[in-house]
């Protein structure tokens, strides 16, 4: 694994903003987009649906009048604020596919000078880049607080967080290093530790030994430990701990929160059963394993609870598309995942057709209740029975393997 | 991978076994021997004997009634991925290829004459050499499930030059070769061709099994992609030779004089068709069209219209075949690249077709744009222009292996310099629009010639 080390421009301020945020878990309304914003994110009682629908239309009208590339697409689409008359016409709101941010970064100007570059990981390809302003992201931290805190991972125990992503010194922007230090404050935190930095000899890799020592050192010391990012990281490390030191007995109240392109990398191969490996190398509840769901492009949390479904917060909607037709698919039917949210004012990306495959359960059966997203894996470039010189063959030779 | 637990069909030596698994190791390796003593006897049939077995099969299959015909389309609907009236169409054609007068005139093309097969001939002003061809041996055909009649080609090809033959079936089509052999079988009582020929199944890499294929055999032909094929390249016997036919990209070219002397929409109809056969899924149907940037916008967007109408019809005659997915996928992707290109850098691109991706044209109108690029296939076509030959040439640089047809509309006397071009920067065929996925017979594939690769010649001098 080797990236380039980008300078850490505005790294103080990023993390300022996080602990600023934390300090009160508020931050200052400014339009129609924060009406949908609650301490009850999984509340779709009346009048939820008049609320997200004047959200998303406030949202359209803005990233229509701000974003030359967004207004011409709905242009071309005919499609205008007036198409959106009632809550089910949300549906039909012109989508931007989201591998097209791995190839343009695309923005919506917004009166913030103050935008981060985010980005994600590019496990499996390309990195997505956008950017966010101040407003976007603090409703996406008040969200994401609310969420975890709905879910059960708010608490009061100071613990000890290991972040199975890179080191923000090395590159800030990553959604999965972003999303892991904003995580790290949900609880006390004592000690943090980043899996993945600079080796002895100057490269960027997993550092596998040294993250088994701190395991060790954070297991000695008892506290509740929270372990998030790339899974298949976490399974190595947690692997190399047993062969050294013997099964993982983690404290009480610690977690798995996996997160950040990890199955295009997965190097225990498709038919891995996380939970089976978890339960023969250490003592966590899977009920304390969860993964989480989110793209750099929109950065709702879809974080499964203790039932391990991913739950639609209210803050968005999302429905599975057939391939073939794009048609909305009813409950159960697996399609690609269509995700619709207004909280995010600086890129375009209010109504966002994802690549991967899944299905929108329909109420999941813990106490939260409410539909929830299933992802099922990644669309990929198929492997076609073919003697035609393909995509994937020229994309293998462009990177000489 | 589609891997089917109930019992299939193999044929070998003119009997028809049916199992759930494929033969064990040690039998191959028993049927292999007996197909090396039956090749090293020197009991070879004459063209003769094989051509009239051609005749009477060729006949039975122009017969749509046919019962290993009407067996074939069953088959073939199901596990081929073609739309039934895709297969029908090719059906139709099919005893055409099987023709004894199309063989001979393969034969003749491809070896120089009809008569070396069985007698000795005067090679060239020297009447002191002659030359005798014979067969290489046991020849093994490694079939793809993408182009069910390539297989079967390659299984022709090596009867015709008299082999030992063995296919290995694709995991995709486990039935049609079968059919063929069992069709051959029907019409040659004597068993000139049939116990020669065994037509079987095993799971692709299985080790053991290949591992006997690559020490005994004097050809092997490979059809597929490159991973396949990269195992197929391990571990040959001395006498083993491997036929690769892997990866390969084709594309189409128009210029302002072949368009100005053309029928508009004989022109389109017929790019449609090499758009639409096979899916794109073959090696010899394009991917990429060029157009000259001589022609004028105007002629451009009719040429555009009239395609778009071509695609609607074909599409119309012959509805698209299954697709997975992740191919849908890959075309949305196509689409919405090219829009975003569009939207964000402001060069014209624009895209054309059905909002269920039946058929797909993204013509990217800059000329400036350079590069190549594979289409995601199932009936997507980029149309780019091009400022001259030597640019049109020049895009294809490192890629000069992967190249074979270029379909073709240009006047009679440019067709010389596009020949002399583009044979030089790799392709292998050049064509005029219409016949990209139908070869001549005669004439060679991937740049050789398929009966001289499973011949043996052997020269006799004075």
């Amino acid at each position: 694994m080797a990236i380039n080390v980008i300078a850490p421009i505005n790294r103080i301020s990023r993390e300022r903003i996080v602990r600023e945020f934390f300090r009160t878990t508020s931050y200052p309304r400014k339009n129609l987009v924060d009406i949908i914003l609650t301490d009850r994110p999984f509340d779709f009682a009346h009048p939820w649906k008049d609320k997200f629908l004047e959200a998303m239309r406030w949202s359209f009208r803005h990233h229509y009048a701000n974003s030359a590339f967004y207004q011409k697409l709905c242009i071309e689409k005919g499609f205008d604020e007036a198409c959106i008359g009632s809550f089910d016409d949300i549906w039909d709101i012109p989508f931007v596919l989201s591998d097209v941010f791995k190839m343009y970064t695309i923005e919506t100007k917004t009166p913030d000078p103050l935008r981060d570059e985010m980005s994600s990981s590019g496990t499996s390809e390309r990195k997505s880049k956008i950017w966010l302003d101040r407003i976007s992201g603090q409703r996406l931290m008040f969200s994401l607080y609310h969420i975890n805190k709905a879910l059960g991972l708010v608490g009061q125990k100071t613990s000890n967080y290991f972040l199975m992503a890179y080191n923000p010194a090395l590159d800030e922007t990553l959604g999965t290093t972003m999303s892991g230090i904003i995580m790290s404050y949900l609880t006390p935190r004592k000690g943090i530790f980043y899996g993945i930095d600079l080796d002895k000899e100057g490269q960027v890799g997993f550092l596998k030994d040294r993250s088994v020592e701190k395991l060790k050192e954070f297991l000695d010391e008892g506290l509740p430990i929270r372990m998030i990012g790339f899974i298949h990281h976490i399974c190595e490390m947690i692997q190399s701990y047993r062969e050294r030191y013997g099964r993982v007995i983690f404290p009480e109240d610690s977690y798995i929160i996996s997160g950040g392109g990890w199955k295009g990398a997965n190097p225990y191969g498709a038919s891995f059963d996380l939970y089976r490996f978890l339960a023969e190398h250490t003592t966590l509840d899977p009920k304390n394993v969860r993964d989480l769901y989110t793209l750099i492009e929109h950065e709702i949390f879809y974080l499964e609870c203790a039932d391990h479904n991913k739950h639609i917060p209210n803050v968005a909607m999302a429905c599975a598309r057939e391939p073939r037709t794009l048609k909305r698919l009813s409950y159960g039917e697996r399609g690609l995942i269509h995700l619709y949210s207004p909280l995010i004012e600086s890129c375009p990306a209010l109504s966002l057709l994802t690549t991967d495959y899944g299905y929108i359960g329909e109420s999941c059966g813990c106490r939260i209740g409410g539909p929830y997203i299933k992802i099922l894996g990644r669309a990929g470039v198929t492997k076609k029975a073919t003697c035609a010189f393909t995509a994937d063959q020229y994309v293998k030779d462009r990177a000489g393997t | 991978m589609i891997v089917r637990k109930e019992p299939f069909r193999q044929f070998i030596f003119g009997e028809t076994i049916i199992s759930k698994d494929p033969l064990p190791p040690d039998e191959i390796e028993k049927m292999i021997l007996k197909a090396r003593a039956l090749a090293e006897s020197g009991e070879v049939p004459s063209q003769d004997e094989i051509l009239a077995v051609f005749s009477r099969l060729s006949k039975a299959w122009a017969d749509p009634m046919y019962e290993k015909r009407q067996e074939a389309l069953e088959a073939l609907s199901g596990n081929s991925g073609l739309s039934e009236e895709f297969i029908k169409a090719i059906l139709e054609e099919f005893f055409k290829i099987i023709d004894a007068g199309y063989l001979l005139a393969k034969i003749e093309g491809e070896l120089a004459g009809a008569a070396i097969q069985d007698d000795l001939v005067a090679c060239g002003k020297d009447e002191g050499i002659r030359l005798i061809a014979r067969p290489a041996g046991l020849v093994l055909h490694v079939g793809s499930g993408n182009v069910f009649l390539a297989c079967v080609e390659s299984l022709i090809n090596g009867i015709i030059t008299k082999n030992v033959n063995f296919l290995k079936m694709s995991t995709d089509d486990r039935d049609f070769p079968v059919i063929f052999a069992e069709s051959i079988s029907e019409f040659d009582p004597s068993g000139v061709i049939s116990r020669r020929l065994a037509v079987l199944w095993w799971r692709g890499g299985d080790e053991a099994t290949e591992g006997l294929f690559k020490r005994h055999m004097d050809r092997i032909i490979f059809w597929g992609g490159t991973e396949a094929l990269a195992s197929w390249q391990k571990n040959l016997g001395p006498s083993a030779v491997l036929i690769r036919h892997g990866h390969k990209i084709s594309f189409g070219i128009v210029s302002r004089a072949g368009l100005e002397s053309a029928g508009l929409s004989d022109l389109t109809d017929n790019i449609a068709m090499d758009i639409a056969i096979w899916e794109q899924k073959a090696c010899n149907c394009p991917q990429m069209l060029f157009l000259e940037d001589a022609i004028d916008d105007i002629d451009v967007k009719r040429f555009l219209d009239s395609l778009s109408g071509s695609l609607e019809r074909i599409t119309a005659m012959f509805p698209p075949g299954r697709r997975s997915d992740d191919e849908y996928v890959e075309v949305l992707k196509a689409r919405e690249f090219a829009r975003a290109e569009h939207l964000v850098t402001g060069r014209p691109v624009s895209v054309l077709g059905p909002k269920t991706f039946d058929w797909t044209i993204i013509f990217e109108e800059d000329s400036a744009k350079q590069g190549f690029e594979p289409s995601p296939l199932n009936r997507t076509i980029i149309v780019r222009r091009y400022s001259s030959l030597k640019t049109l040439s020049d895009l294809f640089k490192g890629y000069s292996f992967y190249l074979q047809t270029a379909g073709y509309c240009l006047a009679d006397a440019e067709i010389q310099e596009y020949a002399m071009k583009l044979s030089a920067i790799g392709v292998t065929r050049l064509c005029p629009f219409g016949i990209m996925a139908i070869p001549t017979a005669g004439t060679p594939h991937d740049g050789s010639f398929a009966l001289r690769d499973l011949t043996r010649f052997t020269v006799i001098e004075k």
